[in-house]
C-alpha cells in the first residue's frame, strides 16, 4: 500500500505492508523515538505520536491507516538542538530516567498543554494515562507539567520541587540534569535496537510448549528451505558446555545448569531452536516449518512438588564441582542420567540437584532455642510471594557482529564484563575479541543483569558472520526471561513483655524455576537485608531454592528483601500486638541503631564468609520519627461510608551499598589538552543517573564545572573493568572509584605542577576553576590552569598526558536504611485496597543526585505497590504462564499511584561511601508490601500472609466469599 | 495478519468490500490489537484473527454529536474521547467512555468499532443498551435497517454500523466499572436505565457485559425491579454465570457482580427519586 501523509510538518510518501503498524514504518522513517513496548497491545504508551493532533499508539494503528493525516513525534518539540519547554521541564524535575517513553510522556504532555493551560492533578492523570513508566513512579510528572505550564506563561520560571542536599559540598547532593536524559527526551537513536543496520538479520527463537519434556526429534529441513532463511540452530549445533546466565561474579554462586539451547526443555519458553533470517516474515515462516517431536515429562511446578518423594527430578545430569567436591560425589552421580548436561557447580553452595535443590545454606548465632524459651510469646507464620516479572519498557535487545576476528555486542545490559566474559567463555575466545558496547538501557530492575539474550545472538553472529539482531516480545519476556522468584517464608520470633526481641528465626524457601541463576543468593538477601534490621541475640536461618519447571528466575530490584522483609515486618507486628505492644514502639526498642554491632552478618555471607560489622550510619531512627509524624501515627481515621475501613501501617527497610569484598570498581581519568577531563567508568548507567554520580565525584574533588567532565562508560574497550549495576553498588562503588581516580589525579596534577613552578607538590592546593596554586615558603605564590599544566605535559618537552586510574574496594559495609509508611481504605464490600497516602523516607547517606534518588524512590515503591495489589503471573496446571502481556499481568500506572505520595530523604554522613553516600535505589522496593499489610490489618484485623492482596483474596479472607484452593 | 487494506470512498464501496470478505476498520483499536487476537482466538467464532482483509472507513462521513430535545444521534465513527468529552451527552455515557483506561485509546477507538468488536467487557455496549440504543445500519445488501444493540451483540451482526441512536438521553442512568488497578481487565461492566413517567417506573433496563459470553440484559433483575422487588444482589447471583479466569474465581465474579450492580441500581433509583 502506498501512503502520503504529512510527517513533522513535510509531506511524505511511503510504501506500506497492509499488516505493518505505524510503529514500524515510522521507525523504519528514521523516527527513533517512536518505540514498541508491547507489541500492539497498545497499553505502555511508548508509541506515541500526536495523529492530527491527538495522542494515539503508533502500534495499534495500521500504518496504512496514516494515509492523508497529519503525525507529529517529539522530533517536532525542539528547534534544532534547543529542547522545548515541555522537555527542558520533564529534565529540571528529574522525570527522565531509563527515559525509553520519555518522548511520548513529552508529546502527551505538549497536547494536555495545548488543550488545557492550566491542569489540574485529574487532567494530568488523565493525559498521561496511556504511559506505563517504571523507572520513577509517576510522581514526579505532576512537577513537570505545573513546571513546564507556568514556563509556558514566565519562560524564567524555576524548579523549586527538588531538594538540595550536602552544605558543605559544591556538586554532590545539587539538583543537576544528567545527559543521556537530555538525549532520551529528545528521541535521539540511544538504545540497542537502534544501532541496526539494513543488512542485519533477525533471531527468533522457538519456544517449548511443554513444561518438561524431551526433543525425541527435530527436523529443520523445511526451515533451513525457507527463502531468506541463514541459518537455524537447534541442540545439536551449540557448544556443548554448560554455563549459568547470572551476571555475577566469577566464580558464581549459581550452578552451570544450562546450555546454549539444551535437547531436554525445562519450562514452557525454554529455547527449542533458534532462527536466523533476512527479515521477519522469513523467521517467522521457518519457525512454523521447524517439526518437534517431543517425550513429554512430568513437570515439577512449585516447592512441595520439588521435595516430594520420589519427585521427577529437574536436572538429573552428572554433578560436577571446580572446587570443594564432596567426597560422596560419586555414590551422588550413581543414578544420573548421561544424556543430560551436567549441573557444574564452582564452589559447594548447598546444591542437591538429585533433591531439586539448586542451592541452600543454613546459619546461626546465639541460641535460638534458649531465646525461645525465654520469651512471653512467640509468633510463627508462614508468608508466600508470587513470581513477578521486572518489565522494563524496552524489552531485551541485542545486536551482535563480527568486526575482523572480534564479536561486537551491542547491549542493553547492567554487567557488560560479566556479559564479555561469559560470551567469550561460551564461544571459547579471549576476552580481548569480544567487545561489549552497553547502549543506553530503557530499564532493567535485575532482569538485565543476567545474560539472557547475548548469549544467543551472539553465538549466531559469530557463527553466521551476519549482524544478528534480536527483540523479545512482551510475551517472551514473561516465559524466556528472568522473573522474581516466589518464595514461601516461615518466620518464628520470640519476645519478652517488655519487648525486648529473645529470638528470630527465617525459613526461605524460594521456586527457583528451571535453572540456577541467583538460586544461593537471593533468598540469602532475603535474610540478610531482613533479620538485621532487628537485633537480636538468638537468631538463625534455613534458605532452600528448589528448581521447578516454571520460567526461569533471577535477579529483581531487592533481590530476596523485599519478600523476606515483608513476613518479618509482618511477624513483627504480630508479635507485638502477642506481647500487648503498640507496633512502632515495638520496632522502635529493638531496630538497628547507629554502631549497633551486627553480629548475624557472620553467618550471611553471600557467597563469602561473612563477618560481624557496625552500622556506621543509620539515620532509621529520624526515618521513623519523621515519617509518624507525616502520617499522623496512632490517630485513627474513620470513614462516612460503613464499608470503608482505614488503616495505617508502616515497615522498616534496610539494604547494602554493593557487596563489600566480591564487587570492584575502576576508573580512568584523563586530562585533556586545554584541562578538560575525559572520565572512562567501568559502571554501567541504567538510566539511574550514574554517570553523573561519576562526574560530579570528579568534579567535587577536580573543583572544576561539571561541563569539564565528560563519562565515557559501558564500552568494555575504553573503560576499566567494573562487576555491573547490581546489589545497589553504582553509586558506593562505581562513585568511589571515580572519585579514587580524581583524588589520584589531583595527585599526579601537583606533583606535575610543582616541577614547573619548582616548588613542593604539597605545599600546592587546586583552586575551584581548575587552578593549582602554591609556592615554596618565602616566595610570592604561584598558580597555574590545569589547562596551561595540559599544554605543558603533553607538549614536545613534556612528561605525557596525566592519567589516572584508580579502583575501589572495601570490606567496609554501608547501609541505606528507610521506613515506609501507609495509609490505605480497605473496602469491605468490594475487597478493593486504596492507597491514599504513602510515605517512604529513606537514609542514602549524602544524596548525590536528588532528583534522581527521589524518581528511584517513588518508582521503587509503585513497582512494589504493584507486587502487592496487582502483578502476578498467573500459571495453569501444565506450567503455561497465562499472563503474558502488561494488561492481564497487571502493572500500575498512573491511576494507581497513592492519592498523598511524598519521598524524603534523611541525610546522614556515611564514613565509607564516598563524599558521605549510600545507594538509595533498590532498597525502595522493600517496604511497600509489608506496610499494605500491617495497615489492612489496622483497618480490617485481617493478616494477610501472600501477596498480592487481591480483592478476591481479601473477601476469602472476611469470609464473603469461599477461599478458593490456591 | 492483516493480509490487505483498502480506504473506502464511500458507503458502497464499503459494502462492495465488505462482500468481498473483508471486514470493516474503524479506529483500529481493536482490529490491530495484538491482545484483541488472543482473546477473540480463544472465545468467539467472531474473528479469523490469523488472515485478515480490512476495509477502513476512516473517509466516510459518520463521525459527530448532535442532540435534539432529548434525542441523541452519534454517528459511529466518533471518537470515544470525544463522547467522553460532549456535554450533550449524559454523565452516564461520558462515563462509560472514559472508562477505556487510556487517553490514546480513546482518542482512536469510536462507537461504531466498539460495538462491531463486541467485546464481553464493553464499556460501551451495557450503557447504550440501558438507554435502549438503536443503531442505524447498512445490511450487506446495502438496505438500511435499524436494530437494537441487543440484537446487534446477540445476533453477532456484522452490518455496517451507521449511527447510534439514542431515544431519550435524560433518563435517569447509572454506569458501572469494577477492575483491579487503572490498567486492568473489568470484571464488572455493567449498566442501569430506568424509564420513570410522573414517579413511576414503567421500565427498568439493566445489562452488564464480564459476565456471559456478551453484554446481556440482565432480565430477571429487571423484571425485580419493575414488581417493587428487593434484595437485588440475591436476583443477581442466581441469575448470572460468569467463569472463572485469571481476573478470579466464579464465586468471586458472581459476588463482585451482585454486590456492585445492586448499588448501581440502588443509585440510579436514587437518582430516579423512586
Amino acid at each position: 500500500v502506498k501512503i502520503q501523509f504529512i510527517l513533522n510538518g513535510k509531506s511524505v510518501e511511503h510504501e506500506v505492508l497492509p499488516a505493518e503498524s505505524a510503529q514500524v514504518v515510522l521507525q523504519r522513517m528514521g523516527i527513533h523515538s517512536v518505540r514498541n513496548s508491547d507489541d500492539s497491545f497498545g497499553f505502555a504508551g511508548s508509541d506515541t505520536i500526536l495523529l492530527d493532533g491527538r495522542t494515539v499508539g503508533a502500534n495499534i494503528l495500521l500504518a496504512a491507516q496514516l494515509q492523508g493525516r497529519k503525525v507529529e513525534t517529539v522530533e517536532s518539540l525542539k528547534n534544532g538542538r534547543e529542547l522545548g519547554i515541555i522537555q527542558q521541564s520533564m529534565l529540571d524535575a528529574g522525570c527522565v530516567q531509563s527515559g525509553y517513553n520519555s518522548p511520548a510522556a513529552a508529546l502527551m504532555i505538549h497536547d494536555l498543554l495545548k488543550r488545557n493551560p492550566r491542569p489540574e492533578k485529574k487532567d494530568i492523570e488523565d493525559a498521561l494515562s496511556s504511559m506505563f513508566n517504571r523507572s520513577n513512579g509517576y510522581r514526579q510528572f505532576f512537577d513537570a507539567v505545573a513546571l513546564a505550564a507556568a514556563r509556558l506563561e514566565d519562560s524564567g520560571k524555576k524548579v523549586d520541587t527538588v531538594p538540595s542536599y550536602a552544605k558543605n559540598l559544591e556538586l554532590i547532593g545539587k539538583p543537576k540534569v544528567k545527559k543521556d536524559a537530555q538525549r532520551m527526551v529528545a528521541g535521539e537513536a540511544v538504545f540497542v535496537e537502534d544501532r541496526r543496520t539494513v543488512n542485519s538479520c533477525v533471531l527468533r527463537v522457538l519456544r517449548s510448549p511443554h513444561a518438561h519434556a524431551w526433543i525425541k526429534s527435530i527436523d529443520t529441513s523445511a526451515a533451513e528451505a525457507v527463502d531468506g532463511v541463514v541459518a537455524v540452530f537447534t541442540h545439536k549445533d551449540v557448544p556443548q558446555k554448560v554455563y549459568s546466565q547470572a551476571g555475577q561474579g566469577f566464580p558464581e554462586p549459581s550452578p552451570y545448569d544450562r546450555m546454549l539451547i539444551s535437547r531436554k526443555v525445562r519450562h514452557v519458553g525454554d529455547r527449542v531452536a533458534a532462527v536466523v533470517a533476512e527479515n521477519d516474515a522469513a523467521a517467522a515462516q521457518a519457525l512454523d516449518a521447524i517439526k518437534v517431536e517431543y517425550d513429554v515429562l512430568d513437570p515439577v511446578l512449585d516447592w512441595d512438588a520439588a521435595q516430594a518423594e520420589g519427585a521427577v527430578l529437574v536436572h538429573n545430569g552428572e554433578i560436577e564441582y571446580i572446587a570443594g567436591a564432596p567426597e560422596d560425589l560419586k555414590a551422588i552421580n550413581k543414578d544420573t542420567d548421561r544424556q543430560e548436561e551436567p549441573v557444574l557447580y564452582q564452589f559447594p553452595i548447598g546444591g542437591d540437584p538429585r533433591k531439586n535443590i539448586a542451592a541452600s545454606v543454613s546459619g546461626g548465632i546465639g541460641d535460638l532455642e534458649k531465646g525461645f524459651k525465654e520469651a512471653d510469646a512467640v509468633v510463627e507464620r508462614t508468608f508466600e510471594t508470587t513470581q513477578i516479572q521486572c518489565t522494563p519498557l524496552e524489552k531485551h535487545t541485542s545486536l551482535a557482529r563480527v568486526e575482523g576476528d572480534r564479536l561486537i555486542i551491542h547491549a542493553s545490559t547492567q554487567v557488560p564484563y560479566h556479559l564479555r566474559r561469559i560470551v567469550a567463555t561460551l564461544l571459547d575466545l579471549p576476552e580481548n575479541k569480544v567487545r561489549v558496547i552497553k547502549e543506553r538501557v530503557g530499564g532493567g530492575y535485575g532482569s538485565k543483569q543476567d545474560i539472557l539474550i547475548d548469549d544467543l545472538v551472539a553465538f549466531a553472529a559469530w557463527k553466521t558472520g551476519r549482524e544478528v539482531y534480536q527483540q523479545y516480545t512482551r510475551k517472551e519476556e514473561f516465559i524466556g526471561c528472568s522473573t522474581r522468584k516466589p518464595m514461601r517464608i516461615t518466620v518464628k520470633l520470640g519476645a519478652k513483655k517488655d519487648g525486648k526481641l529473645t529470638g528470630m528465626y527465617m525459613k526461605v524457601e524460594s521456586n527457583q524455576g528451571a535453572y540456577g541463576a541467583h538460586a544461593l543468593t537471593v533468598p540469602m538477601n532475603g535474610v540478610s537485608k531482613s533479620l538485621p534490621l532487628f537485633l537480636c541475640e538468638n537468631s538463625a536461618f534455613d534458605v532452600i531454592a528448589y528448581y521447578s519447571n516454571r520460567p526461569p528466575t533471577g535477579a529483581y530490584q531487592g533481590y530476596g528483601a523485599p519478600k523476606a522483609n515483608y513476613a518479618l515486618q509482618v511477624a513483627a507486628k504480630e508479635l507485638a500486638e502477642a506481647i500487648g505492644m503498640e507496633h512502632y514502639e515495638f520496632v522502635e526498642k529493638n531496630r538497628v541503631r547507629e554502631g549497633s554491632m551486627l553480629e548475624i552478618l557472620k553467618i550471611l555471607g553471600e557467597g563469602r564468609e561473612g563477618k560481624a560489622a557496625p552500622a556506621e550510619s543509620c539515620g532509621l531512627g529520624e526515618c521513623m520519627k519523621q515519617g509518624a509524624e507525616m502520617i499522623e501515627w496512632g490517630k485513627k481515621v474513620e470513614s462516612s461510608d460503613p464499608n470503608i475501613k482505614i488503616g495505617k501501617g508502616f515497615a522498616t527497610i534496610q539494604q547494602g551499598s554493593g557487596l563489600p569484598g566480591l564487587d570492584m570498581a575502576n576508573a580512568t581519568l584523563k586530562m585533556l589538552g586545554d584541562g578538560s577531563f575525559v572520565l572512562q567508568s567501568g559502571g554501567a548507567d541504567i538510566g539511574t543517573g550514574l554517570d553523573l554520580v561519576c562526574a560530579k565525584m570528579a568534579a567535587e574533588v577536580l573543583k572544576i564545572d561539571m561541563e569539564l567532565i565528560h563519562v565515557d562508560s559501558g564500552d568494555t574497550d575504553i573503560a576499566p573493568f567494573d562487576t555491573g549495576a547490581y546489589a545497589s553498588s553504582g553509586t558506593y562503588f562505581s562513585g568511589g572509584a571515580a572519585r579514587n581516580a580524581a583524588l589520584k589525579m589531583v595527585e599526579k596534577i601537583k606533583k606535575e605542577a610543582a616541577a614547573i613552578l619548582e616548588c613542593k607538590a604539597e605545599e600546592l592546593e587546586i583552586l575551584p576553576g581548575g587552578i593549582v596554586k602554591g609556592g615554596s615558603a618565602g616566595k610570592k605564590k604561584q598558580e597555574m590552569s590545569f589547562q596551561k599544566l595540559a599544554w605543558h605535559t603533553q607538549s614536545g618537552e613534556g612528561s605525557g598526558q596525566i592519567v589516572a586510574t584508580a579502583s575501589f574496594t572495601t570490606e567496609h559495609f554501608s547501609f541505606p536504611y528507610g521506613a515506609h509508611f501507609a495509609q490505605v481504605a480497605v473496602n469491605t464490600r468490594t475487597g478493593k485496597v486504596t492507597v491514599q497516602k504513602y510515605y517512604a523516607l529513606q537514609d542514602a547517606g549524602i544524596p548525590v543526585n536528588p532528583e534522581y534518588a527521589l524518581g528511584q524512590v517513588y518508582g521503587g515503591v509503585v513497582k512494589s505497590i504493584g507486587h502487592s495489589l496487582y502483578e502476578e503471573m498467573k500459571f495453569d496446571t501444565a506450567g503455561r504462564c497465562l499472563t503474558t502481556d502488561l494488561r492481564s499481568y497487571g502493572v500500575p500506572m498512573i491511576g494507581d499511584i497513592p492519592e498523598d505520595f511524598e519521598a524524603r530523604l534523611i541525610e546522614t554522613d556515611d564514613p565509607y561511601g564516598p563524599f558521605g553516600a549510600k545507594s538509595i535505589a533498590e532498597i525502595s522496593v522493600n517496604g511497600a508490601a509489608a506496610a499494605l499489610a500491617n495497615a489492612i490489618h489496622d483497618a480490617t484485623g485481617l493478616w494477610l500472609r501472600s501477596w498480592p492482596f487481591s480483592p478476591q483474596k481479601i473477601l476469602e479472607e472476611l469470609g464473603t466469599i469461599k477461599a478458593q484452593r490456591r | 495478519m492483516i493480509t490487505a487494506f483498502h480506504l473506502a470512498e464511500s458507503l458502497e464501496e464499503a459494502l462492495e468490500y465488505r462482500r468481498k470478505g473483508y471486514d470493516y476498520l474503524a479506529g483500529g483499536t481493536q482490529v490491530n490489537n495484538g491482545a484483541f487476537h488472543e482473546w477473540t482466538k480463544k472465545s468467539t467464532k467472531h474473528w479469523d484473527g490469523d488472515s485478515v482483509k480490512v476495509v477502513s472507513l476512516e473517509s466516510l462521513d459518520l463521525q459527530g454529536i448532535s442532540r435534539e430535545g432529548k434525542q441523541v444521534h452519534i454517528g459511529s465513527l466518533t471518537r470515544l474521547q470525544d463522547i467522553a468529552d460532549s456535554e450533550d451527552l449524559s454523565p452516564a455515557l461520558r462515563k462509560a467512555a472514559g472508562f477505556i483506561p487510556t487517553r490514546n485509546i480513546r482518542n482512536l477507538a469510536t462507537i461504531g468499532g466498539n460495538i462491531g468488536a463486541n467485546r464481553r467487557d464493553s464499556y460501551i455496549i451495557p450503557t447504550l443498551m440501558a438507554y435502549g440504543a438503536r443503531l442505524e445500519c447498512l445490511d450487506e445488501q446495502g438496505a438500511k435497517v435499524l436494530v437494537s444493540c441487543e440484537d446487534y451483540v446477540s445476533q453477532e451482526m456484522k452490518h455496517l454500523i451507521l449511527k447510534v441512536r439514542i431515544p431519550d438521553i435524560t433518563i435517569p442512568c447509572v454506569t458501572v466499572k469494577e477492575s483491579r488497578s487503572q490498567l486492568a481487565l473489568a470484571v464488572v461492566s455493567a449498566s442501569v436505565g430506568l424509564v420513570v413517567e410522573k414517579g413511576i417506573l414503567k421500565e427498568a433496563r439493566v445489562a452488564a457485559g464480564c459476565v456471559s459470553k456478551h453484554v446481556i440484559r440482565l432480565t430477571a433483575l429487571e423484571r425485580a425491579l419493575e414488581m417493587g422487588r428487593e434484595g437485588y444482589e440475591e436476583v443477581l447471583s442466581t441469575s448470572i454465570s460468569p467463569n472463572g479466569d485469571i481476573l478470579g474465581s466464579t464465586e468471586y465474579k458472581r459476588y463482585i457482580n451482585s454486590v456492585v450492580i445492586a448499588d448501581a441500581v440502588r443509585a440510579c433509583k436514587e437518582e430516579a427519586a423512586l
